[in-house]
């Protein structure tokens, strides 16, 4: 008791602006916290776009031909061959750019499925490559391997269309009109294919609702080839050293396929950088108001705890005389702005953590990073707590040294 | 003959003022036994704040050796010096310097604080030795200054130190309690075998006492033993 009224008494009316500091530490405290939150919010908004958005990648496409889906849905019209884009794309073109190359054919294939046609989206990819940028979880079976023959992996909206399973096979009309049967290796739980292709019929959809294609099956791209009847790819990918590389690589595309009016080159890049200027600005905007808000706080606080202080150096001095040890003096002397630098930071950090809202949308561009979802980190706290240290070392500082 | 406790041998002290040098003590050298009462007497400025914060081992002299018990304070760690200072010394200030915020019992427990070792019986026991004991639940706001200056003797006396240094302490009272004072802080010596250094302008505060120093300007001019008789 003795020790509590020595530490924490006799401040009389200067109490009153302990107690102000306090709430002075803990506004900041709050402030900053909710700053903070945000920017780190950002942060792992800005990570997840660059993970899912891939702005490292360029996409060439070939130009798509809306005429070629006018597919029979019903009747006795035999199976037709109908790509989704145009096989425009010369693969020595693509390798002249730099970066890693994902070559595709993206088919569509009117297939017999029972007594009916079935539209069938057909992917001839390299699985190496292919998994390096698109998600595919193998439920049953096995994924692809280069060197596989006319095997298929489908994912199960697919599979089910089809009435196929693991093992089964289902005919795909080749280009000089025989039948080649596939057969089923693997069954994908999941599938997400990076930069699919526009969906404009009615197919198998892993996502019912996506304008993108959500379902297909899967090849190798010798055996697409062989289905297709020609080796030049309808799209591809090409994966950037570096995300800034990318300019360069997508120079080097338009350079050589400036005579080629049917493909299309697209990056993300340009976008991906404006997004980064927009959290750039966001990040300052955030980490100004936490700075400026911890400056004028901290130096208020600091004004107020030497005020606080002013008449204790006396008392001090004292306790040294009657022998308290330097050590035991600074502990008496510090445990009042402590407790407020402690009290208010606590205070301030519950508040920020229980009012900041657990999600909400940037403004501009940084609205596509999807939801920015504020998180107090490690981070927040050591700042926080080093404001309020430091304010309260700036105010009792004069006191005891 | 009683064996000298204290001895403060050829003590310098100089302090830096802007560019000047002042020096606040000069070689001055002098030895109590243990029980014995000294006057240090001199005016404003004389250096006797500085000698008892020497003593003390508040503050190193420049040169010199300060002895007590057989040990060199001048060469004590800081935490140390506190222990010494805790054990081994009681202070009493011209202006008490009690806490506002205990109350007088308290007050006297503080020295024993540090040491986590606060005897309330021992406490209560030096209030009531210096007269106080029904005002132990008082705050010092509440007491006169005389008053305030016995719970002061009081706290100087709870840890059963062999060295009281007193600086001015009846320099705030009136002259009527500075006697009354005056003599409770020399009789509480007596009775406890205590060594008393205190400082006044006063050379005639306390009698009977042992020495009377004379200080002025950094220098012992006179030292006087007095012979009780």
């Amino acid at each position: 008791m003795i020790w509590a009224r020595l530490v924490f008494g006799g401040f009389g009316r200067r109490g009153l602006e302990a107690v102000v500091a306090l709430v002075v530490l803990a506004i900041a405290a709050a402030l900053v916290t909710a700053a903070l939150m945000v920017v780190e919010g950002a942060r792992h908004a800005m990570t997840r776009a660059e993970r899912e958005d891939r702005p490292d990648i360029v996409q060439v496409k070939s130009r798509f031909n809306r005429a070629v889906f006018e597919t029979p849905r019903s009747g006795n019209l035999p199976p037709l061959t109908l790509p989704v884009y145009e096989p425009l794309i010369d693969l020595e073109k693509l390798n002249t750019a730099g970066g890693t190359v994902l070559p595709r054919q993206s088919l569509l294939r009117n297939v017999v499925s029972g007594e009916s046609f079935l539209n069938l989206y057909i992917f001839g990819i390299e699985p190496d490559k292919e998994s390096r940028v698109s998600i595919f979880t193998v439920g049953r079976g096995r994924f692809l391997r280069s060197d596989d023959g006319p095997v298929a992996v489908l994912d199960r909206e697919s599979a089910q269309a089809l009435g196929v399973d693991l093992g089964g096979t289902f005919p795909v009309r080749k280009a000089d009109g025989q039948d080649l049967r596939l057969t089923v290796i693997g069954i994908l739980d999941r599938l997400e294919l990076r930069d699919p292709p526009p969906r404009t019929i009615d197919a198998p959809a892993v996502k019912p609702d996506s304008t993108y294609v959500s379902s297909g099956a899967f090849v190798t791209l010798h055996t697409s080839e062989e289905i297709f009847g020609r080796s030049s790819p309808t799209d591809a990918l090409i994966i950037a050293p570096a995300v800034r590389d990318v300019p360069t690589i997508v120079n080097g595309l338009r350079e050589a396929f400036r005579l080629e009016p049917g493909a299309f080159i697209t990056e993300r890049y340009g976008q991906f950088r404006r997004k980064v200027r927009d959290f750039a600005q966001t990040l300052a905007f955030f980490a100004i108001i936490a700075a400026a808000t911890a400056a004028l706080a901290g130096s208020f606080a600091a004004n107020l705890m030497r005020d606080v202080y002013a008449n204790r150096r006396r008392q001090y001095a004292m306790l040294l005389a009657l022998g308290f040890s330097p050590m035991q003096t600074t502990i008496v002397g510090i445990a009042v702005g402590m407790a407020a630098a402690c009290v208010g930071t606590l205070i301030g950090a519950l508040v920020a953590v229980a009012c900041t809202p657990g999600h909400f949308a940037m403004p501009s561009l940084m609205a596509d990073l999807g939801m920015i979802r504020p998180s107090f980190t490690a981070l927040a706290a050591a700042v926080v707590i080093g404001m309020a240290l430091v304010a309260v070392t700036l105010g009792v500082a004069p006191t005891l040294w | 003959m009683s064996t000298l406790s204290f001895v403060i041998r050829s003590v310098s002290k100089t302090y830096r003022r802007g560019q000047r040098r002042v020096t606040a003590l000069h070689a001055v050298s002098f030895a109590l036994s243990e029980g014995e009462l000294a006057l240090v007497v001199g005016p404003s400025g004389s250096g006797k704040t500085t000698l008892l914060n020497l003593i003390a081992a508040l503050d190193r002299p420049d040169c010199g050796e300060i002895i007590v018990g057989g040990a060199d304070v001048t060469a004590l760690s800081r935490s140390a010096a506190a222990r010494y200072r805790n054990e081994r010394v009681g202070f009493i200030f011209q202006s008490y310097n009690l806490l506002p915020q205990l109350t007088a019992l308290e007050n006297i427990l503080v020295p024993m604080l540090p040491k986590r070792q606060a005897d309330t019986r021992r406490a209560r026991e030096l209030l009531d030795a210096v007269g106080l004991g029904d005002r132990a639940r008082h705050r010092p706001s509440e007491l006169s200054g005389g008053e305030q200056q016995r719970v002061a003797i009081a706290r100087a006396l709870v840890n059963d130190p062999a060295l009281i240094l007193a600086d001015e302490p009846v320099g705030n009272l009136d002259d009527e309690n500075a006697a009354k004072i005056a003599k409770l802080l020399a009789s509480a010596c007596r009775e406890r075998g205590k060594t008393l250094i205190l400082v006044t302008h006063d050379r005639n505060l306390i009698h009977p006492v042992d020495h009377v120093f004379d200080l002025r300007s950094g220098s012992l001019t006179s030292i006087e033993r007095v012979f009780a008789s």
